[in-house]
């Protein structure tokens, strides 16, 4: 029970900070992606099917807080965590020496995935709902290319305090580690 | 292979979820829900603005440091000529009373303000929404305007929770504001550009539009009341079948710096 309480305050935690501290300390206002950093050293590190209900409470959390659609960014993180764990698996075993740098491969491409998969559902949640607000643009292709660093910058920050955290709480989900 | 292998039967279960959940949404029905996570995000979320706040202008500070000096002596050749000019502005505040009302411009006393603290904003950075420290116990109701000094319109609430509530800018991509040129009086739609700014829409070919012209709200369909500058012209031209004029609108205010608004209670 109180590792299933860390693990929603952490993912709150984030969530806020995504919402209420990086947009004023970032120039733009584009913040990096907390949350999905976190749903990236999840799905890297754990089988899909293993972590898929934490990576769907997170989705939900920052729906609610973004006020997004409610269900964009669970279905947006299913995707990216699923892509993630899918090439974890092939690489991760084979680049053993180069893992920390596999591992920030690992952010760019969930940030891409994640970008691209969040987008198109909201162009797709527009067109049903008749309110268009978010499409695919030049602006749109350059604010990812700066989440992109953002988030490199931000998982290299964030990396060392989720292990602690993993280890310090023991909020690892079981005999799933990817080999 | 194996088509349905337990990561991906989860993949779609929770795909297909999320999916249903996006087509029910429009229906408002999850909004307790999302009452729910507003009053527990809360205290983290007014925490997390001022610390950002503060790190922000510490950072201001600290960058102005080497400044300070060469300030410091235009600040005080400024200040002589300040004074001056503190006596013939004291003369124009009394004729600005009058030209604004004869130009029929929001007086700031007219209406019952509650000042309100940005605690949350859009981390896509596409200039879409806001959220303040005050909702319904505050008595923010939906529908309010938003401004910030002098009238300067913001948005308008969207959503209320117990202590917090939503403001959609007026960039949002879904917000159309009814807008007329200060000085010549022509009629337009302000809308959003996703995030990009705002355009003023659907202005009769005969109307005049200028560069550098102030746009206010007309108050035409009583969403935002009368008078409220929302920016000037930048870029003037037509629609794609030519039918009307289109004019690219600076914000008179940068959105993602905001730190204190007021709600139009009334």
């Amino acid at each position: 029970m109180l590792q299933k309480i860390i693990i929603f305050l952490t993912i709150l935690i984030l969530a806020a900070a995504q919402v209420s501290l990086f947009p004023n300390l970032m120039p733009g206002g584009l913040a990096p992606d907390a949350v999905l950093l976190l749903v990236i050293f999840w799905a890297a590190r754990y089988r899909f099917d293993r972590v898929w209900l934490r990576v769907a409470l997170a989705g939900l959390i920052l729906d609610v807080l973004t006020s997004s659609a409610l269900g964009l960014n669970v279905a947006a993180f299913a995707i990216a965590a699923f892509g993630v764990g899918s090439l974890a698996k092939r690489l991760k075993a084979a680049q053993k020496p180069l893992a920390t740098l596999v591992l920030f491969g690992f952010v760019v491409f969930g940030t891409l995935a994640y970008g691209f998969s969040f987008t198109a559902l909201a162009v797709a949640a527009s067109h049903f709902s008749g309110v268009v607000t978010t499409q695919f643009s030049g602006a749109w292709l350059a604010g990812l290319f700066f989440r992109i660093i953002y988030n490199l910058i931000l998982f290299g920050i964030l990396y060392w305090p989720f292990r602690k955290m993993e280890i310090f709480f023991q909020v690892a989900p079981t005999k799933t580690l990817i080999k | 292979m194996k088509l349905f292998t337990p990561r991906r039967t989860k993949l779609l279960i929770i795909v297909a979820i999320g999916a249903l959940l996006v087509f029910l949404n429009p229906k408002k029905i999850f909004n307790p829900i999302r009452g729910l996570g507003a009053v527990a995000a809360y205290p983290f979320e007014k925490v997390f603005y001022i610390s950002s706040e503060k790190t922000r202008d510490m950072f201001s500070f600290l960058a102005s440091i080497g400044n300070l000096k060469n300030d410091n002596a235009r600040l005080l050749e400024e200040n002589s000529s300040l004074q001056a000019k503190v006596a013939s502005l004291e003369e124009q505040k009394s004729e600005n009373a009058v030209l604004r009302q004869q130009l029929k411009l929001a007086p700031s006393d007219k209406y019952n303000l509650a000042a309100a603290m940005v605690i949350g904003q859009d981390p896509a950075g596409s200039g879409s929404w806001l959220i303040i420290d005050k909702g319904a116990t505050s008595g923010i109701q939906t529908g309010m305007s938003v401004i910030v000094s002098d009238g300067i319109l913001v948005g308008k609430i969207s959503e209320v929770y117990p202590t917090s509530a939503k403001i959609t800018l007026v960039t949002d991509s879904g917000s159309s504001v009814n807008a007329t040129d200060l000085k010549t009086g022509a009629l337009g739609i302000l809308r959003g550009a996703y995030g990009l700014g705002l355009v003023m829409d659907m202005v009769e070919q005969s109307d005049t539009l200028n560069v550098g012209d102030s746009i206010v709200t007309s108050g035409l369909g009583g969403l935002f009341p009368k008078g409220f500058l929302a920016g000037r012209i930048q870029q003037i031209g037509t629609t794609p079948d030519k039918l009307f004029q289109q004019a690219v609108i600076v914000p008179a205010v940068r959105y993602s710096q905001l730190e204190v608004v007021f709600v139009v209670k009334k």
